[in-house]
């Protein structure tokens, strides 16, 4: 079983069942978001970052904003615990696990689009609207279809 | 001033989104070239603009909205709105439903199998979901949809309007619905329980009276037809692979009729049936091949002299749905004194290459066989021999092809090939050949 396949395995379980093993501050970072009834932009970020791995789990959020400042995916910096909407986590994801879009996506990539891919492939269930502020319950289970739809692919 | 201050509004809806508050907006553009060898038809082509906005409100209200023009060679102005409503859901009520969703305005009314009703109406739905079970009930009216939108075509009153150029709306009807859904009653198998009505609102006096002397034939007025449906239908898979759909509905309602042997317009009891069973298997191995194979069988009337107000004795058999479907490319006559066998195979071709294009390949190849139920008539009346009693119509084979290269483009082109029973005691005269129809869709969403 390759490294990708092993991690993506362990994210798994650990979001699913939620078990305390392993990665002891991903499981902390995965405890706080899970409450957030709005999810934080600096939380998800590092979760994103880790699963895709852009970084390793032991990097601070702090750290994780960073990283992504020094991408250039045209993701806005925003504040770690500023809110996040549906759009702009659906870019992250995009940009994050290199996820292909439709030919709008290719002439203006951004969040609006970026939400209707993920809806067209199944992983949005409902509520595609990209303004739309997520929960840290959202971010997990959607991170966890983008997972299991990348070992898919 | 009032449009200035109409736009900032806009924009502020655009811009600025409250907490729990979000919209989104769209479109689709819809070509559809379409070449038959049916001189009705010809060369046609159809080309669709729809927009659509949808939103959130926050505490379990949502909107949605889409509207289209349509261009279309016959109707070069169409606009209509498919849907437009507001829905609001709320879950855990209390010692009640799990889930109650209350939906409001224009949208598309359907029961389970969609062969007797799947069409737009305005109105409303309320749905209670239940841990085992969901109960929904669907009240609308059918009078505001433009009439190039509307299938549901069920009097003479109607087929009337849908010849007047005055007329612009549909077939003023209120149509009602309760469904009861059992889902995963037995493991993995969803049973449904439906019964629907749907009633005629016309004024009188765009209406026959009943009784009234029927000599000279009134051709500019027809009678009601009111009907109530009650049905059932099962699905499931048997078998890993395997997946059936089997339903069943009985119709009852009256229609005007001329009896033989009285010269008074007289209404009729309607007593129709309606049953279909889907068998299909799916194989990933196959090339994510599926097998199907489906029959459909509704009842007709022999002694009708057409399948609208034709009913010249007894109680008419003919089941009539409220709204039509089109199944197939070429032939698609309405439910109702028909019967079909069919044979679908679908396949992804290339999907042995992996993913990527290629496995966005679907091929389709279909195949029906069609009779009538008995030697009454059936609604595509075109060239047809009036002294067959054949009960065999014809066959038709169709060959599709979809493509759909990224999420927001795709395209189908689709090949149907019609073989009437155009021979010496054929249901259909000489005349009517072999027909072909070539279909290009492109669909593109932004």
């Amino acid at each position: 079983m390759s490294k990708s396949k092993l991690r993506c395995m362990c994210f798994m379980i650990i979001f699913i069942l939620n078990v305390p093993v392993l990665f002891a501050q991903l499981n902390e970072q995965i405890d706080l978001l899970m409450e957030q009834e709005k999810a934080s932009f600096g939380r998800a970020v590092y979760l994103v970052l880790v699963a895709s791995e852009f970084c390793d789990e032991s990097v601070t959020l702090a750290g994780a904003l960073e990283i992504l400042k020094g991408k250039d995916w045209g993701i806005p910096p925003k504040e770690a615990e500023d809110t996040l909407t549906l759009g702009e986590y659906s870019y992250l994801l995009m940009r994050a696990f290199n996820i292909q879009g439709g030919i709008m996506y290719k002439i203006l990539p951004g969040p609006r689009y970026a939400v209707r891919e993920l809806a067209y492939l199944k992983l949005i269930l409902e509520n595609p609207e990209p303004g739309r502020i997520v929960s840290g319950e959202e971010v997990m289970s959607l991170l966890t279809r983008v997972l299991s739809w990348k070992e898919g692919e | 001033m009032k449009k200035v201050f109409m736009l900032s509004l806009l924009l502020c809806m655009f811009v600025y989104t409250p907490a729990g508050f979000s919209i989104d907006f769209g479109g689709y553009l819809d070509n559809t070239t379409l070449f038959s060898t049916n001189k009705n038809t010809g060369f046609y082509q159809i080309d669709r603009l729809s927009l659509w906005l949808s939103g959130n409100l926050g505490k379990g209200w949502s909107f949605s909205a889409l509207g289209h023009y349509t261009f279309e060679m016959d109707y070069p102005v169409l606009f209509d709105i498919d849907k437009l409503f507001l829905a609001g859901k709320w879950p855990l009520i209390e010692n009640g439903p799990s889930l109650f969703s209350v939906t409001m305005g224009r949208f598309r009314f359907s029961e389970f199998s969609n062969f007797v009703l799947d069409h737009p109406a305005d109105g409303f739905r309320l749905d209670f979901s239940y841990p085992s079970s969901v109960l929904t009930f669907e009240l609308g009216y059918t009078g505001l949809i433009a009439k190039n939108s509307t299938t549901i075509t069920l009097s003479k009153a109607d087929t009337n309007d849908q010849d007047d150029p005055d007329v612009l709306f549909g077939t003023p009807r209120l149509i009602g619905l309760l469904q009861y859904h059992l889902p995963e009653v037995m493991k993995g198998q969803d049973l449904y329980f439906s019964a629907l009505f749907q009633k005629d609102l016309r004024s009188e006096d765009q209406i026959i009276e009943e009784e009234e002397i029927k000599e000279p034939l009134n051709e500019n007025k027809g009678g009601y037809y009111d009907s109530l449906y009650g049905g059932a239908g099962l699905s499931g898979s048997l078998i890993p692979s395997l997946f059936y759909n089997v339903f069943s509905y009985f119709q009852t309602g009256r229609t005007l009729s001329s009896f033989k042997d009285d010269n008074l317009y007289q209404y009729a009891p309607v007593i129709g049936y309606l049953g279909g069973m889907e068998l299909q298997y799916y194989s990933t191995e196959l090339l994510y091949s599926t097998f199907g194979l489906s029959f459909i069988y509704s009842t007709g009337d022999e002694d009708s002299s057409s399948c609208i107000e034709g009913n010249m004795e007894g109680p008419s058999f003919l089941f009539t749905p409220i709204s039509q479907t089109e199944e197939h490319v070429i032939f698609n006559p309405k439910l109702g004194n028909i019967f079909y066998i069919r044979g679908k195979y679908t396949i992804k071709p290339l999907s042995m290459l992996g993913k990527g294009i290629t496995d966005k390949i679907l091929v389709i190849l279909d195949g029906i066989v069609f009779f009538r139920s008995t030697t009454g008539p059936i609604t595509d009346q075109d060239k047809l021999n009036p002294d067959s009693e054949s009960l065999y119509l014809g066959s038709e084979i169709d060959f599709i092809i979809n493509i759909r290269p990224f999420s927001d483009l795709g395209m189908r082109l689709s090949t149907g090939y019609f073989i009437p029973d155009n021979g010496p005691d054929g249901f259909y005269l000489n005349s009517r050949a072999f027909e072909f129809l070539g279909k290009f869709e492109l669909s593109f969403s932004f």
